[in-house]
């Protein structure tokens, strides 16, 4: 097996004795798409920097293509950034920003302006090379930050948080460019984001940060079916956390209102939490008969979005929510009424904490 | 609506009124003055003295090479000040001294600051002493009554302008575009050259637009370190106004080193603005 694209070994980074990155430790494949997610201020573009060389660690390796980077300089690394903020050069236009990089590596004047060309053309902006970065919407500035960094042709390319500044629409239309983008020139992506749903859609794997640790790292749907623990379980997608209580025998219980539910393949400890999405809940009038476990609700909203409803309600001290098809509803869900929430105990996911 | 009008009006009146009180009239009066003969005719006779004489042009071209060669050095030991300041000290209490040492001298008068170089430049001063004592040269050199004496009274009295424009124009240059060139390979010299310098240009051509406008226009340091050996335009129109009381021909020759000057600072706004983007 060949050695991975970019590898991160035991890596730590504090800011003024305040701990920012603890023990982390990542790789990437050649051409993977993968997306470091997390809330702000975990850590996510600090390891970001760390891997494009504008922080230095305290401990630990990076390695790209086998080759220690830990204390390169920004400019000796074989990889490009896309900022959040662009950071195009305002005093150039736009094919010599895009030509800045091959001009460095020493590329003629004709040569460095028909790459860029081919880099624009690539983005989408073949017409726009005279025009200056102040003259272009941030739809177009991100494409031309694209731009000036595929035109490098790197191994590896680092991307902050890139469309956070584009409307949702437009985000959403730029998230499924650029993934297409990514798999037909094969380069390799990490890609910071604090939007689990961007994430899930364009990324391979998902690293899940918090606090500077990284808390979980796999395929998104793995990560959303199996979170490993109780802050993932709620960063991606949205989640019904439920107590569970360790009986003296050793087997759990699910406490919700009165209704105890017992469980199997729980973690060790005594605080645990079953996680039970929103969609794998049915609302029923009569408790339902059979195998399917269920507990009685009060309705307390019922939210219409789009084709999906979303029912919040109540039972005991806890609160639910669960998203069914509009058309599925029963009529007589309604506000204020009571119904059964039916699930299969198969769907639930017990973790710590 | 009203209210915020007669607000407007006012608080714009107030400033049109001193700026017609104490620049337009002065300014029109040394205006019409230049081109009235004594008996308060129109004439160009004024400018013709000055225009067609060898002499003023002598004195125009030293005044102007002395105002480019301060502007010069201004940069020269200005812009490394500068980007000391900004770039290198990161302790701030350090910056803030800095500054203040920068600006202290400011509150002080140009004839103490200029009589204190006419001591340190002097024949027996401490400059001469000290580069015979380290042997740097055989005997004292004379800075007083040359260009060069002038010259390093100038560029010591305006280098805080040159420092403060270049400073502020290097902190608001964003770092992440520094960090973006590095990032697409740029060496840190390629870095500065096509980023960081072509974007400090604004605040660059300000501070030496400023210097070179003072440079040009000063009185009292090249009257001093002259030594009364080298003639400068504004000593020719102070002698006019204050010994020979020839307000038509002092007026006359304020105008001239005005436009000129104004000509000069338009041509380099150009090319600064063409350079800077």
């Amino acid at each position: 097996m060949t050695s991975p694209l970019l590898e991160i070994d035991a890596l730590t980074k504090a800011f003024g004795g305040q701990s920012v990155l603890t023990d982390i430790s990542l790789t990437v494949a050649q051409g993977e798409f993968v997306a470091l997610l997390g809330p702000s201020g975990c850590g996510k573009t600090t390891l970001l920097r760390c891997i494009a060389g504008f922080l230095i660690p305290e401990s630990g390796h990076v390695r790209i293509a086998g080759t220690d980077v830990t204390a390169l300089a920004p400019y000796r690394r074989p990889l490009n950034t896309v900022f959040q903020n662009y950071a195009l050069f305002p005093h150039l236009n736009v094919t010599d920003n895009v030509a800045y990089g091959p001009r460095r590596q020493g590329a003629s004047r004709t040569e460095a302006a028909a790459r860029a060309q081919d880099a624009l053309t690539l983005v989408g902006l073949a017409d726009f090379g005279a025009r200056f970065p102040r003259e272009l919407s941030g739809g177009q500035q991100q494409r031309v930050a694209l731009a000036r960094a595929i035109v490098n042709k790197p191994m590896l390319l680092l991307l902050d948080e890139p469309l956070s500044a584009l409307d949702l629409k437009l985000r959403k239309r730029v998230q499924l460019e650029l993934k297409q983008l990514q798999e037909k020139l094969g380069i390799a992506f990490v890609f910071v984001t604090h939007d689990q749903e961007e994430a899930m859609t364009m990324a391979d794997r998902i690293v899940v940060m918090n606090g500077g640790r990284i808390e979980q790292i796999g395929r998104g749907q793995d990560i959303y079916r199996a979170p490993r623990s109780r802050f993932v379980a709620d960063f991606i997608g949205d989640a019904n956390m439920l107590p569970c209580v360790r009986a003296a025998d050793g087997r759990v219980t699910m406490a919700v209102g009165s209704a105890l539910i017992p469980l199997g393949g729980a973690p060790a400890g005594s605080d645990l939490t079953a996680v039970l999405r929103p969609e794998d809940i049915m609302l029923m009038r009569e408790r339902p008969a059979g195998g399917a476990a269920a507990f009685p609700v009060a309705i307390e909203k019922v939210i219409h979005v789009g084709s999906d409803a979303i029912v919040v309600m109540r039972c005991g001290d806890v609160a639910l929510t669960c998203r069914v098809r509009s058309e599925a509803l029963d009529d007589g869900i309604a506000v204020g009424a009571q119904a059964f929430a039916a699930f299969d105990p198969a769907s639930l996911h017990i973790v710590a904490g | 609506m009203a209210a915020p009008y007669r607000t407007v009006a006012l608080l714009i009146g107030g400033s049109v009124i001193f700026f017609a009180a104490f620049f337009v009239a002065p300014m029109t009066v040394v205006a019409l003055a230049s081109i009235s003969s004594k008996d308060g005719a129109l004439t160009l006779a004024q400018y013709a003295r000055i225009l067609l004489d060898q002499y003023h042009w002598d004195v125009l071209w030293v005044t102007f090479r002395l105002g480019a060669l301060t502007t010069i050095a201004g940069v020269l030991i200005g812009y490394p000040l500068a980007w000391y300041l900004v770039r290198v000290v990161r302790w701030s209490a350090w910056r803030r001294v800095c500054i203040i040492l920068l600006i202290v001298p400011l509150f002080t008068s140009n004839i103490v600051r200029s009589f204190g170089w006419m001591v340190l430049l002097g024949r027996n001063g401490l400059v001469n002493e000290a580069l015979v004592a380290s042997g740097l040269v055989g005997r004292p050199i004379r800075f007083l009554g040359t260009e060069l004496g002038i010259l390093i009274g100038l560029v010591y009295i305006l280098l805080p302008f040159i420092v403060l424009s270049v400073g502020n124009g290097l902190a608001k240059i964003d770092e992440t575009l520094e960090q973006a060139s590095a990032d697409l390979g740029a060496r840190p010299s390629a870095t500065f050259w096509n980023v960081t310098f072509p974007l400090s240009l604004p605040g660059l051509m300000a501070g030496a637009v400023m210097v070179f406008m003072l440079a040009i226009s000063a009185y009292v340091t090249p009257a001093l370190l002259s030594g009364g050996r080298i003639t400068v335009f504004s000593m020719l129109i102070f002698q006019q106004y204050s010994s020979v009381f020839d307000f038509n021909y002092g007026g006359a020759l304020s105008i001239t080193l005005l436009v000129l000057s104004l000509a000069l600072v338009a041509v380099a706004s150009r090319i600064g603005e063409a350079r800077g983007g």
